[in-house]
């Protein structure tokens, strides 16, 4: 079900959006923090730890916390290695990862209108 | 679970943006070591074809094979192992480089050895092809 504009070519309102655009929203990855970790990971095959915390802008502990919670959905994939003898944790977005964030991302993109 | 509040449309926008800017933050941050290895590897082996053209002397070949086989050392142990990301696709990019290098120098180095040692005719322009599939993927790496 789709919302008809309203007579004045404004935007709907958020309470007579679709249902359909609503359903389509990703519990797992509705925070704006996941999004923006997910959409980060989409850009790359793998990631170390720090490059997502300062590309996010999140602390360690808040990234560590997310990153937990997306791998347990099975959105993230998490690997730990070494880098000389420094341990490094690298993380990748999985396929039902990607997909989760692309339905998210059409989803929003019909909430805000642009489709 | 918490019931998940739907966003209203500027709400909306504004999370796509901010998904859009970290992706691009991502990739600003991981650097391009992958299109510098590369970049430093066309280096590498333009220099050492051209060191070819004037090897006439075993010794000679020797060392410009040694020096080749350091850089390329160097290059793999000091940018790819801290390599922080690895922007999407970069694992297909640089086997295509690799495997397209690695056909034209096999081929170059057999002919070149056999029958034209030191002749600059066949090893300069050797240079420039068997570097293109490195700089040409360093190319794609970096617009990736």
């Amino acid at each position: 079900m789709t919302a008809a504009p309203a007579p004045d070519g404004a935007l709907p309102a958020p309470d007579v959006v679709g249902a359909s655009a609503r359903v389509r929203l990703d519990e797992v990855i509705h925070a704006p923090v996941r999004l923006s970790i997910v959409a980060a990971l989409a850009a790359t095959d793998e990631a170390e730890f720090g490059a997502v915390r300062d590309a996010v802008e999140v602390s360690d502990s808040a990234l560590s916390k997310h990153a937990s919670a997306l791998e347990q959905a099975g959105y993230v994939a998490v690997r730990k290695g070494y880098v000389g003898k420094r341990p490094r944790t690298w993380l990748k977005l999985t396929p039902p990862g990607r997909d989760a964030l692309a339905a998210h991302l059409a989803a929003l993109r019909r909430i805000a209108g642009d489709v | 679970m918490a019931t998940m509040h739907p966003p209203t449309p500027d709400e909306a926008r504004a999370l796509l943006r901010s998904s859009t800017t970290s992706a691009a933050a991502v990739r600003d941050i991981g650097g391009n070591r992958h299109a510098q290895w590369l970049t430093g590897h066309a280096v590498a082996v333009f220099s050492y074809f051209a060191a070819m053209a004037t090897a006439d002397q075993d010794v000679e070949v020797l060392v410009s094979s040694a020096a080749y086989a350091a850089a390329l050392a160097l290059l793999s142990v000091t940018l790819l192992p801290g390599a922080t990301v690895s922007k999407s696709g970069m694992g297909r990019r640089w086997l295509r480089a690799l495997l397209w290098w690695g056909a034209i120098y096999a081929a170059c180095m057999v002919v070149g050895a056999s029958f034209f040692r030191a002749e600059p005719a066949f090893w300069l322009p050797a240079a420039v092809v068997t570097a293109l599939p490195l700089a040409i993927g360093a190319l794609r790496e970096n617009r990736a």
